[in-house]
């Protein structure tokens, strides 16, 4: 196992993960996006990515602004 | 209608979703003001919460352009990532580009903003760059390929109107053929007419109108008034003198030269 953070909170997550595994897994958000550890990963790529330990994944959805 | 970036347009108010007393008064305030572009965020979602869907919806349901933004970047590279996250996320390359170089006054960092807008372009967004009113700044905005520019009339949120008009009439001057967009710091409709006077290209607002005791009113109001100053700009406005004239004629008036 390793340890992840979604938006800063701490999840475990499996060694090698893919990132549409643990999305599968871990979210049921809506419209949404994801960076992991700061770079935009795209949707057609979640297949191809794995997590490591330490990653960190924002999640972000539609939101107002100015 | 005018061309922004790719597209055609009627209105030349583009305004924000935020701060608005509730959804409905936000839906009712955007019909209100006429505008067709509608700037958006993004904002770090639970991932077991579906809030972000119940805006999605409410966006939807206008039909209007949306233009996300990278409010809250402090640097190039947070930028860059959010305005990734906001193409796939609104199905649009257009990014209001905001990158904060002072927490007071929400002053953007030029230094940041030109890297964040060459990264930007060269990727195939159309950026409109929120910046201040600096020149030397725009100047290098359009080298790196900015076609429109959003240089502010006060810091965000203010109201203050309009600060330097000196500083916003040379851009406009001096960049005739860039799109000229005033965001920020408009507080009254006469702020945006100002604008719109000087021959911008149109205005970005968003608290002036949600923080007015009657947003929807205050919305309808501002379309008016952009309306206004554009029709004023394109007529032409009187040159300003030191020295007053009569506007009666002279010639004629019962007991000219009459001594009292």
């Amino acid at each position: 196992m390793i340890r992840v953070f979604l938006n800063d909170e701490q999840i475990p997550a499996e060694n090698r993960q893919t990132l549409a595994s643990f999305i599968r897994e871990r979210v049921n958000a809506g419209p949404f996006a994801v960076a992991v550890n700061n770079c935009f990963i795209a949707k057609t790529e979640y297949e191809r990515t794995r997590l490591q330990d330490g990653d960190r994944i924002d999640l972000v959805a539609p939101m107002q602004g100015g | 209608m005018w061309q922004l970036a790719d597209t055609q347009v009627t209105s030349r108010l583009l305004i924000g979703s935020a701060l608005y007393p509730s959804p409905q008064i936000m839906l009712d305030a955007i019909e209100a003001s006429g505008a067709e572009i509608v700037t958006v965020s993004v904002r770090r979602q639970h991932p077991q919460q579906r809030g972000g869907e119940d805006f999605w919806q409410l966006l939807s349901s206008l039909k209007l352009h949306l233009l996300p933004n990278t409010a809250g970047c402090h640097t190039a590279k947070e930028a860059v990532t959010t305005a990734q996250m906001t193409r796939e996320l609104f199905a649009t390359s257009w990014i209001k580009l905001e990158v904060i170089g002072d927490d007071y006054n929400l002053q953007p960092d030029p230094f940041a903003l030109l890297e964040a807008a060459r990264e930007l372009i060269a990727q195939g967004f159309e950026v409109f760059p929120y910046c201040t009113d600096d020149l030397v700044l725009c100047e290098k905005l359009v080298a790196v390929g900015c076609r429109i520019l959003m240089p502010w009339g006060a810091p965000i949120g203010t109201g203050k109107g309009l600060i330097n008009p000196y500083a916003l009439k040379t851009l406009r001057q001096r960049l005739p053929d860039v799109t000229l967009i005033v965001d920020a710091g408009i507080g009254a409709p006469s702020h945006a007419a100002q604008a719109m006077e000087l021959g911008y290209d149109a205005v970005l607002l968003n608290t002036a109108v949600a923080n007015a005791t009657r947003p929807v009113a205050m919305a309808e109001g501002f379309k008016h008034a952009v309306r206004g100053g554009r029709l004023a700009y394109r007529a032409g406005l009187m040159h300003e003198r030191d020295l007053a004239r009569p506007s009666t004629p002279v010639v004629g008036t019962p007991f000219w030269h009459q001594k009292p």
